[in-house]
């Protein structure tokens, strides 16, 4: 379970509450950025623009409100304007690769095919899709708080998820049916 | 073979089943081999997919974080300022358009 800002404890802007922020949810943003872009470096860096953001906007937030919603709307906008910005397809990652990412995990080969397959799908959804399924499952946000932060309908995010949640488990178990 | 709830199982992955309808699959699943297996590789894949979303190469970069900031303080402090008295901005604003407007119109 995710540890939660009590957004009353956080009442104004000061460089605790920055600092505080960040012990609690940079890892969090990290696996968001890092599952959108498939790329430990760049993510890095992507999660440390996104905490600048925050800091120079943290006075607009309000407490009265969730925190979550509001920074991963900010990582989402940040990722999401770096992938369009970025347009030219990156090579594909190799499962070798996904293996050299996690090493010192003790998964057997067919655990890491399974990861493989996993990741690829997900890294074949379109950037907003991949950030809806990311987020539902990750951060556990409900669909209406991910509508508002992608700026669509709440039944449109829905169909999204379970449409590409579908094709996920249709091809993970096509490919278990194969070993 | 043919069992009438593989609809609820589609409509369960379509994300279109009522908690209700839910509840009653998951009983009819204990009957049933067929259902049974469908939703337990579902789950299993649900589980597997949490799983390998939550593993991923991580180093925190607080100190990076820490310092990119530490420049900005004077200018968030001003835009916070600026941000708080925001009403006070529109109220103003509000007076003087009035007071122009009162001005123009006086015969």
């Amino acid at each position: 379970m995710n540890s939660s800002l009590d957004s009353k404890e956080f009442i104004t802007w000061d460089g605790n509450s920055f600092e505080y922020i960040v012990n609690l949810y940079e890892k969090r943003v990290y696996g968001f950025v890092y599952h959108m872009v498939h790329n430990a470096d760049l993510a890095e860096d992507l999660t440390q623009d996104v905490f600048v953001r925050v800091y120079e906007k943290l006075y607009t937030y309000n407490p009265e409100y969730a925190i979550e919603p509001w920074l991963f709307k900010i990582a989402y906008t940040i990722t999401l304007n770096y992938l369009k910005k970025n347009k030219t397809r990156k090579k594909e990652v190799t499962i070798e690769e996904d293996m050299f990412i996690c090493p010192n995990s003790n998964n057997s080969i067919q655990e890491f095919e399974t990861k493989h397959i996993i990741l690829k799908e997900i890294e074949a959804f379109k950037p907003d899709c991949r950030a809806i399924f990311i987020l539902k499952i990750m951060e556990d946000l409900t669909f209406e708080q991910i509508a508002m932060m992608v700026g669509m309908s709440t039944a449109a995010v829905k169909l999204k998820f379970y449409r590409n949640r579908k094709v996920l488990i249709e091809r993970l178990n096509k490919s278990f049916k194969e070993v | 073979m043919y069992c009438k709830y593989g609809e609820y199982i589609d409509n369960f992955l379509n994300g279109m089943l009522e908690e209700q309808q839910e509840k009653e699959l998951r009983n009819h699943a204990k009957e049933c081999i067929h259902c049974a297996e469908r939703l337990k590789t579902i789950d299993k894949i649900d589980k597997l997919i949490e799983k390998e979303l939550d593993q991923y190469p991580y180093r925190s970069s607080k100190g990076e974080i820490m310092s990119m900031v530490k420049n900005k303080k004077s200018k968030v402090f001003v835009a916070s300022v600026l941000w708080n008295f925001r009403k006070y901005g529109y109220a103003a604003a509000l007076v003087f358009a009035l007071i122009i407007s009162i001005h123009f119109l006086k015969p």
